[in-house]
């Protein structure tokens, strides 16, 4: 039997992050669901109290759909995440002030679970990609950019993760000024350009083709995105350098 | 594109996975299928050197071992291995020679050198040199994350490099092969401390060990192999797999070694950072690629934190002392600390006996009706 291996399929560290958000997703809806049953003893009384046992259960489901696709849908696993935390703070104050021992309780595993998730979330782009050049962040950025340049410039063959490890790789290799431009440029696209059509949402989160649209839009807004199409002159440059010597190793065969 | 390519493991490649009735009828039948003779020949003759000052030079694994086994899952077979040896002395290669450095087994135990070890689990020496990486320790600039640091001098000279591995399972990528086999060449004794940590990566040094000094071919010893949470230093309950597996690229005989534990191979470290350096191939499997049954991988949970854990040295050189529970009483414990540390390691054995157990036959009635 013949076949070619799969390079671009999950790190282990991100499948352990689908299986944390899978776990505490249900977790969660079943508390909740409990919660609702025998409603006096699982939670707080009150409207906050009903309030936080609601918002367990919503909080719960957009887990269970991030963790559905750790890639495809991690959209839903940022809206999960960022959540997850505000809704352990809120079970921790509950269950300080007055005193309720499950409140607090249920307060301090969220907290855990979730710093758990962040960290091993962090360490996921880390150990499976390595970057040499990016942050953890940045590199995630690089990935998406990644997969509108290559689309926009006809070589679908290039799988847009081994372009930013090649791109990053590359970078590395230099001791130029171009860390600072692409800070700078990373930066905007990522929180600041998605604004331009309308979606105060980080980059990396976007679909191609509204990801597309944002590299447009910032085009002809040339004296904002300054830093923006730089970014993507280095990237260029970068991509097409390792064009030309992976096709100069070729030849040499 | 494409990562770097490799000239010895960019290319496509087989990989034989051979049975037979007894060991070495499989390894022969390997070594036959894979044309393991032919390869050997046509790169002497590449070479313009008289065979006899053709160097071979093989790296089982050895250092891992702590006490001696009768099909031990734990080392590679010595017998494999010497049988191997008179295969290419029959045919003139007389200047062969197998390699160890030591490892963190140093941390807990006195005289492990790699002779004496490999004395302990059956090697005679005889035709051969048994030959110890840290003791022999020269410059070299491997580049990458290791930059200019050492290496074994037999190794480096090597004309023939052969990674001879043992089929078993690990805590910290899941499964071991002949590429992880390599890093076992890296010369210092104190690996947490060089070769894992901040900045570092056990995996980055085992490619680009391989990397730099390529290994020409392949062969894992899958006929005793260890599974479980401790398979790659100790395994209760050995499997019985009796399959050698032979390859003439041993980026491709590890994809496939963990193709037949049912696992992705991509999730093993060392496999991810080989295919960000080398690149996808395409593989052909010739043998039973049925996964091994009965068989337990190490879960993600505990890869998942060894990965975070082995970042800190001090707590990564504890836990190797500390759990460091059995050895052959030729090596005596390192005496400092010894009378906290002999305690973990009585607790490690306590645990041990109740922890592992055999596998359930239930599980075999639920893959057969899957």
């Amino acid at each position: 039997m013949t076949g070619q291996m799969r390079p671009y399929g999950m790190g282990v560290v991100e499948a352990f992050v689908g299986d944390l958000s899978r776990w505490v997703g249900w977790a969660m809806v079943v508390f909740a669901a409990a919660a609702t049953v025998w409603r006096s003893g699982l939670t707080p009384d009150g409207f906050v109290g009903g309030l936080l046992t609601g918002a367990t259960a919503l909080v719960g489901g957009v887990l269970l759909l991030g963790a559905g696709g750790v890639r495809q849908n991690r959209s839903a696993l940022d809206v999960g995440f960022v959540t997850w935390v505000l809704l352990a703070l809120g079970w921790l104050v509950k269950g300080l002030v007055p005193f309720h021992a499950i409140g607090l309780g249920v307060g301090t595993v969220l907290t855990l679970t979730a710093v758990l998730a962040w960290v091993a979330r962090r360490h996921a782009v880390k150990t499976r990609y390595n970057p040499r050049f990016f942050s953890t962040r940045q590199f995630e950025t690089m990935i998406q950019l990644a997969d509108v340049m290559i689309h926009r410039v006809g070589q679908s063959d290039d799988h847009p993760i081994q372009v930013a490890v090649d791109t990053d790789h590359e970078l590395a290799k230099r001791a130029d000024t171009t860390r600072g431009q692409l800070r700078a440029g990373f930066f905007l696209l990522e929180w600041v350009a998605p604004i331009l059509v309308g979606l105060p949402i980080p980059f990396s989160d976007l679909g191609t083709h509204t990801r597309r649209r944002i590299l447009q839009k910032a085009a002809r807004r040339r004296r904002i995105f300054q830093p923006v199409l730089k970014c993507l002159t280095i990237i260029s440059n970068t991509h097409r350098m390792q064009t030309l010597k992976e096709g100069a190793n070729r030849g040499g065969e | 594109m494409t990562a770097t390519r490799h000239p010895v493991y960019s290319r496509d490649a087989t990989v034989h996975l051979v049975g037979g009735s007894t060991k070495l009828d499989a390894l022969e039948t390997a070594l036959g299928e894979s044309r393991f003779y032919d390869h050997l020949e046509a790169h002497w003759r590449n070479s313009k050197k008289r065979r006899e000052s053709f160097q071979i030079v093989i790296k089982p694994n050895i250092m891992t071992a702590s006490v001696r086994e009768t099909d031990s899952p734990v080392y590679t077979d010595p017998e494999l291995v010497e049988r191997l040896i008179a295969g290419m002395r029959n045919r003139g290669f007389t200047n062969i020679a197998i390699v160890e450095s030591h490892n963190v087994y140093d941390y807990a135990y006195r005289g492990r050198s790699v002779t004496a070890v490999a004395e302990m689990v059956g090697y005679s020496a005889n035709g051969y040199r048994i030959v110890d990486l840290t003791e022999e320790r020269v410059p070299f600039d491997y580049g990458s994350v290791l930059g200019r640091h050492v290496v074994g001098k037999t190794w480096r000279d090597a004309d023939h490099r052969i990674s001879f591995a043992k089929n078993k399972t690990h805590w910290q990528c899941f499964y071991t092969a002949c590429i992880k086999n390599v890093y076992g060449c890296l010369p210092e004794w104190d690996k947490m401390k060089h070769y894992h940590g901040k900045g570092i990566e056990y995996y980055q040094t085992a490619a680009l060990m391989a990397d730099r000094l390529p290994v020409h071919f392949g062969l894992l010893d899958a006929w005793t192999s260890g599974d479980g949470f401790t398979g790659h230093v100790r395994d209760a309950n050995p499997n019985s797999t009796k399959t050698i597996f032979a390859s003439d690229n041993i980026f491709a005989l590890d994809w496939v070694a963990g193709e037949k534990m049912g696992l992705d191979p991509a999730h093993n470290f060392v496999i991810q950072e080989a295919l960000h350096r080398w690149g996808p191939i395409n593989v052909t499997r010739r043998g039973d690629l049925t996964p091994w049954y009965p068989w337990r991988n190490v879960g993600r949970l505990p890869v998942v934190t060894l990965a975070w854990m082995e970042e800190f040295y001090w707590i990564s050189r504890f836990f190797s002392r500390a759990l460091a529970s059995q050895q052959d009483k030729r090596f005596r414990p390192v005496s400092r600390f010894q009378w906290l540390f002999g305690v973990f390691q009585w607790l490690t054995r306590l645990t041990e006996r109740l922890l592992t157990r055999k596998s359930r036959p239930i599980r075999e009635r639920i893959r057969e009706a899957v």
